[in-house]
């Protein structure tokens, strides 16, 4: 199956793809790469494990994380910077979708 | 070298998203990628010549200043018209053009989609 | 460089532009000759767009069951997930022409095309 890298940029409160994103990711190498408020997610233990039980790696962008001034709560979580996203998108994962 | 293509789906004064849009596009030329925007329904402002956001930073003239290494921008035709949006509008290299053209183009010489939307 | 995008369709029929836009792109890739092959998945809240009883005139909005049909004209698929469908509203019948699969199909769907839009 073809590596998958779900982006999303909506909160925690918006967000509704999580059963999108489990049954699509079944079986493949798999990861979430957070923009805006999604990166909230690494502030809330509980919906960040969610999280996690559908995808393998997550990773939250570095600007958006540190304009919040959020403790981290799911260490689990991946900071990256926009070169680090490219590289996620362009070289380490071979299909975007946007959930 | 590999083409990073991203619709842009967002108005510009709606949220984040076209600076995100722009962000990407930045790291990605300065990575050495080729970068292609395509604006459809809302996306199409960020090529709206004349925008002045005040405090917020001008995805317009960041937009702009990338053309020149790489970039190119192509917005909706139909979804401009929907909009009032008229042809000369647009910022200087920036193009309001169509799906089958140029979408299908981007497509066809891209190695990633990168969908910007809600 | 991709010979296929699968149009994604997780938005409903009205409210938002985005099933209506989606399925256009689809048909710009079919109509273009550039991008040989373009599908469109129906997920989630995007599986009511191939409801047969829908009527949009009531509401005075285009019509997606024109567009699905365009697709299909186009000799394109448009798979509907039966789950999600199921677990929204029920075994409401669906237009003809659409392909009514489970997840376990709709995974290999993703997988078979290069790109994979969302609307």
């Amino acid at each position: 199956m073809k590596s998958k890298l779900f982006i999303t940029l909506k909160s925690p409160h918006e967000f509704g793809g999580l059963e999108l994103v489990r049954a699509s990711a079944k079986g493949a190498k798999s990861a979430l790469l957070l923009f805006e408020d999604a990166v909230i997610f690494a502030a809330n233990a509980k919906k960040g494990k969610e999280l996690l039980s559908a995808v393998q790696e997550i990773y939250i962008m570095k600007d958006d994380w540190e304009a919040r001034g959020l403790p981290l709560a799911v260490p689990e979580f991946k900071i990256v910077d926009y070169p680090q996203a490219v590289e996620l998108i362009m070289e380490r994962y071979e299909q975007t979708i946007t959930v | 070298m590999k083409t990073m293509v991203i619709q842009l789906r967002t108005g510009t004064m709606m949220n984040m998203d076209s600076n995100i849009a722009v962000k990407l596009a930045q790291a990605a030329l300065d990575k050495g990628y080729a970068v292609r925007i395509f604006g459809y329904g809302e996306g199409i402002t960020l090529i709206k010549k004349g925008q002045d956001p005040k405090r917020f930073p001008n995805v317009g003239n960041e937009t702009k200043e990338m053309l020149p290494k790489g970039l190119e921008v192509v917005v909706c035709e139909t979804c401009c018209k929907a909009r009032g949006v008229a042809r000369g509008e647009e910022i200087e290299g920036t193009k309001i053009g169509s799906l089958t053209n140029d979408l299908s183009r981007f497509v066809a010489e891209g190695d990633r989609m990168v969908t910007i939307a809600r | 460089m991709a010979e296929s995008l699968l149009i994604l369709v997780t938005k409903p029929p009205y409210g938002f532009e985005e099933a209506f836009a989606g399925l256009r792109a689809g048909l710009g890739m079919l109509a273009s000759g550039l991008v040989p092959v373009s599908n469109a998945l129906l997920v989630g809240e995007g599986t009511l767009n191939a409801v047969a009883a829908q009527r949009p005139e009531a509401v005075r909005m285009p019509s997606n069951m024109e567009a699905i049909n365009d697709m299909l004209d186009f000799e394109a698929k448009v798979y509907v997930v039966k789950e999600d469908l199921l677990h929204l509203v029920g075994d409401v019948p669906l237009m003809e022409g659409v392909e009514v699969i489970d997840w376990e199909r709709a995974r290999k769907v993703i997988d078979e095309h290069d790109m994979v839009t969302t609307f």
